[in-house]
């Protein structure tokens, strides 16, 4: 199966003619059209005549083109806009909603050759963990299709773990990438904050959004992100460093890394076949020659409120616009978690609780940054779990407000903080569902995460495992 | 009817908008008056679609700094922009972006005739769009063109210093004429360009310290229906509280019609803007050293003008404050005044001139020999006979031999000496353009 | 309860049917208990962080970019009138700037 492979090998069997470009977009057509009445990843896809007209232009011109993207199918997170298509963030007020622009990071993309596909389906405006709360029907995990495909990349993730294109670009705000990269079984990364444009991003949160790429391996991760990385004239809050060469940054030895283990992250209060699944991770770092170092971080037991109390009062800011005149639909049209979310901002933000609340939320922001650059003293990246658990059965979370909320505990202090985080599979439960890690690094530090997740993965396999859906297309 | 003599408390916040070539945060034309329709100089960050992120405009935060350092403030060394949160259709994003508690400038001050007015503050902030209200199909609707959303406003806040209408409309007309003199803004009433609003309240004369309410006149687009407004409303309030009564937070209109203020919110309930710092805009940080930079490249301001044309000119202030208005204009007459001092003409009396209308001021640099001829031939000059005229200039030369040497290097002040001894030889009333002329002549043989 | 959710709902302008008040506010109760504990940090006064990134100053010159035009700028309004965006009446200037 041709989306079964890595875009470094896509890429020179393209140039080589070994196959073509219209072969790869045949092939994804193929398998959105027999997987995804059952997955529900897309909420809209671009019709096969505009896709294989361009695919047969670009067929024609590959000896032009350098990047080993040129050709690659890809779809992005429907928070994304997209000219003349219609762009909804997963949400009814947009459902008809057709911007005259195209978001940066599509740009880049398109510009370096690969074709999108389509939109994915997502959790509303960012507002979940499980793609559950979503106008366009919940998502299903492509491992078991009654339980979540998680959230709210929901749709990207399972995309890419149901082959159906070869990398999705998510959005990640509080764990939006790495938590249906986790259990999914692919690979996602949140970049340092800044790092990617956010110009045509549907904001969620800010201070906290990301744009990161989902794929099946962290080399194909570094690949794109060589691309889309870099400062935006029209993003203020893009950064100005110098793009790193990241996939020229893989395959560097990884011994005498310092790998830490913070306690408040390896209790017992979750999923301890999960917490063993990390422990082994860390054991086999352990065996191609890191080390470890224990380390405490007391407020990263506060992450799900100082998380939220930003996250809140950011979306209730964020969401003021849409109220129907210019565009879209009315604020009735809101589903009710995005309405708790936008009530619980508002109330952050009021006069009388501010002072307590949003503004806490900033010191707080304040002392967990010191305390990350502290521990980044001690160690050179650190290992948590994605999420607490395997994926739920549909139905449970979205019913559990709070519970759903409690599922970003292992991954909102990355965005809190602003630092890169890399999700990748590291095995399967007892029933079979798809477990993940992280691998946090210091802002800025993406080559050395995505080196280390990549040396991971040349000595395992749990990335390559493929869902039963896919059936006989597995070869 | 009591006898207490009730003295205004009264402080003003003014809107300006800049003449930046483009919006506060996007790229669009700054020209909401001039557009040929509606919604055209729009695009997806002042629209607020989906997606969009503002930049703020370097020019427009470097005119508010100029404006402050103008107005004696101190500059906030680290600032940044605020949201602030309210839901009313010309604001698209749903709050505007303003600055909430570092605002660039602060503590200045302007003075009037009757006493010094304290700038509490200047911020800079992004217009809204226009509504009109209209009945189509007899229905009332409103209609809303986003041209004007996303213009930079400047606002201009004052402490409660001014106690009288005739002190808040002069304090109005010279923040006016020193906006426009700093060419930042038009300040044209007509077209919201400039807004005024005025707090009002009253104490007993004698008392200290603020009153515990005032009412907020606002929407008034003239000086005039401001000093109105003001004296309706401390009648108003002196009758309300001889009867001991109390006077509603409230913001009012000015109703022209009637000659009323109007009701037209109450503030009881403050509004809740939720002000928080806008994450997408990095913060805004000076050296001491950039701002005294700024300071010494500032124009000279009218005040300084004045003085100085006085000393260097001779010009009396009487003249010349009603000769500028702008700091192009006022460059332009200062080379007209120049040329006029080395050629030995009386400045003052060309002011005068000018002032009078008697000849009308050079429009542009090149056209100040033009005013200076104009200007000469005002002045009745006794006859000449240009021979005479001519014989007098020749032995003057003679009498000087290195003049032609000098003239001939390139050094053409001899020819404003060469004037001098011509004037002071032929006691004369002579036409000083005649005279040069001629002089020109006879160097050139 | 019930009192902050309304006036909380008003300020956002979100529009909750007495019928799903009673859920509203059994949720947001439990949400918003379990946030107050960010009420008790110790947060030894530290300074707020409001964004991670270094930059400062990122300005844009003050130039004129192309805009959308008019019919961009309309094509996804439901409600339009001769180049304008079409609202019910709103009471004359009630609104502070």
């Amino acid at each position: 199966m041709l989306l079964d492979k890595s875009i470094l090998e896509l890429a020179s069997l393209i140039k080589n003619r070994e196959i073509s470009i219209t072969d790869l977009v045949k092939e994804s057509l193929r398998q959105i059209e027999m997987l995804d009445g059952k997955v529900n990843a897309f909420i809209s896809v671009r019709k096969s005549e505009d896709l294989l007209a361009e695919a047969l232009l670009k067929d024609k011109s590959i000896e032009a083109h350098k990047s080993p993207l040129y050709g690659i199918p890809f779809s992005v997170k429907d928070s994304y806009v997209t000219e003349s298509m219609i762009t909804t963030a997963g949400s009814n007020i947009l459902k008809t909603y057709q911007p005259p622009y195209t978001a940066t990071v599509i740009k880049k993309l398109i510009d370096a050759g690969a074709i999108l596909l389509g939109k994915n389906n997502q959790d509303s405006w960012g507002h979940g963990g499980s793609n559950e709360n979503s106008d366009f029907g919940s998502v299903k995990n492509p491992w078991d299709l009654e339980r979540i495909a998680g959230g709210s990349s929901g749709g990207s993730a399972a995309a890419v773990s149901s082959r159906m294109v070869t990398f999705s670009i998510g959005e990640d705000t509080g764990g939006s990438i790495r938590n249906p990269s986790a259990l999914c079984s692919v690979s996602g990364l949140k970049v340092s904050y800044g790092r990617v444009s956010r110009y045509g991003t549907i904001a969620y949160a800010s201070s906290l959004d990301t744009v990161g790429p989902i794929a099946k391996s962290s080399e194909d991760i570094a690949h794109i992100l060589g691309v889309i990385a870099g400062v935006d004239l029209k993003d203020a809050s893009s950064s100005m460093r110098p793009v790193t060469d990241y996939s020229h940054s893989l395959h560097k030895p990884i011994d005498g890394v310092k790998i830490g283990i913070p306690k408040q992250f390896f209790s017992d209060n979750y999923s301890s076949e999960v917490k063993e699944l990390v422990l082994d991770a860390v054991e086999k770092f352990k065996s191609m020659g890191c080390t470890t170092v224990n380390l405490d971080m007391p407020l990263l037991q506060h992450s799900i409120p100082i998380y939220y109390m930003l996250a809140a009062s950011e979306t209730s800011s964020n969401l003021a616009r849409f109220d129907g005149i210019r565009y879209g639909n009315d604020r009735s049209n809101f589903l009710p978690e995005s309405k708790r979310r936008i009530i619980l901002g508002t109330y952050a933000l009021s006069a009388g609780y501010a002072d307590k609340l949003y503004k806490n939320a900033q010191r707080a922001r304040t002392l967990l940054i010191e305390s990350y650059q502290g521990v980044f003293k001690k160690c050179d990246v650190i290992i948590a779990p994605t999420t607490p658990n395997t994926a739920q059965k549909l139905g449970e979370l979205i019913n559990n407000p709070m519970e759903n909320m409690l599922s970003d505990v292992f991954t909102t202090s990355a965005n809190i903080v602003g630092v890169p985080s890399i999700s990748v599979p590291i095995g399967f439960s007892k029933n079979e569902l798809p477990v993940g890690m992280q691998i946090i690094g210091n802002v800025f530090e993406e080559a050395d995460i995505l080196n280390l997740a990549d040396a991971y993965q040349s000595e395992t396999d749990w990335h390559t495992k493929t869902p039963k859906i896919l059936g006989s297309e597995n070869d | 009817m009591t006898d207490i003599k009730y003295e205004l408390v009264c402080g003003m916040e003014v809107h300006a908008e800049l003449k930046t070539a483009s919006k506060m945060f996007c790229g669009c034309k700054n020209d909401p008056f001039g557009a040929e329709k509606p919604n055209s100089h729009t695009c997806p960050v002042c629209l607020a679609l989906p997606g969009a992120l503002p930049v703020a405009n370097k020019k427009a935060i470097e005119w508010t700094i100029m404006l402050g350092l103008a107005l004696g403030c101190k500059i906030n060394l680290f600032s940044k922009f605020d949201r602030k949160h309210y839901f009313y259709p010309d604001l698209p994003k749903g709050y505007q972006i303003s600055q909430y508690d570092l605002p660039f400038c602060y503590d200045g001050k302007l003075e009037t005739s009757s006493g010094t007015v304290r700038i509490h503050r200047i911020h800079l902030e992004e217009d809204t769009g226009k509504l009109l209200h209209k009945k189509i199909n007899g229905e009332d609707v409103s209609l809303i063109d986003f041209n004007r959303g996303g213009v930079p406003l400047i606002e201009i806040v004052t402490e409660a210093d001014i106690h009288s209408p005739e002190q808040a409309k002069e304090y109005g007309k010279k923040l006016r004429e020193l906006l426009r003199y700093l060419e930042i803004s038009d300040c044209d009433m007509d077209q919201g360009g400039m807004r005024l609003e005025a707090n009002v309240s009253l104490r007993p004369v004698g008392e200290n310290g603020l009153p515990s309410y005032k009412t907020e006149l606002k929407n008034i687009n003239s000086f005039k229906f401001m000093e109105q407004a003001i004296n309706f409303e401390m009648d108003r309030q002196a009758k309300k509280l001889d009867l001991g009564e109390e006077i509603q937070q409230e913001t009012l209109g000015w109703n022209t019609t009637t000659q009323e203020t109007f009701s037209q919110r109450s503030k009881e309930e403050a509004e809740d803007y939720r002000y928080f710092p806008d994450p997408d805009l990095p913060p805004i940080r000076f050296t001491q050293t950039q701002i005294d930079e700024m300071k010494k490249s500032m124009p000279e301001l009218p005040t300084q003008i004045i003085e100085r044309w006085k000393s260097e000119y001779g010009i009396e202030p009487r003249f010349s404050s009603m000769l500028f208005s702008s700091v192009s204009n006022a460059k332009i007459l200062e080379s007209l005044f120049s040329k006029a001092k080395k050629e030995k003409i009386s400045a003052d009396k060309l002011a005068s001139a000018l002032v009078n209308k008697q000849i009308s001021a050079p429009k542009i640099q090149d056209d100040a020999e033009k005013t200076l001829k104009d200007f000469a031939n005002l002045n009745s000059v006794d006859d000449v006979d240009t021979d005479e005229l001519k014989t007098t200039i020749e032995k003057i030369l003679s009498e000087n031999p290195d003049v032609r040497e000098k003239y001939a290097r390139g050094e053409k002040q001899v020819l404003g000496f060469l004037m001098g001894q011509v004037m002071r030889t032929s006691g004369k009333r002579l036409d000083p353009v005649l005279v040069r002329a001629t002089i020109l002549l006879s160097l050139e043989e | 309860m019930s009192q902050i959710v309304k006036h909380l709902a008003k300020l956002a302008a979100l529009e909750i049917p007495d019928s799903e008040m009673k859920g509203y506010e059994e949720q947001l109760s439990e949400i918003f208990e379990y946030m107050d504990q960010i009420k008790e940090l110790d947060l030894e006064m530290a300074p707020e962080t409001y964004r991670t990134t270094e930059e400062e100053n990122v300005l844009r010159d003050d130039k004129i970019e192309p805009s959308l035009t008019q019919e961009q700028a309309l094509e996804n309004a439901k409600k339009t009138h001769e180049g304008f965006f079409l609202v019910p009446a709103i009471l004359k200037d009630t609104h502070a700037s």
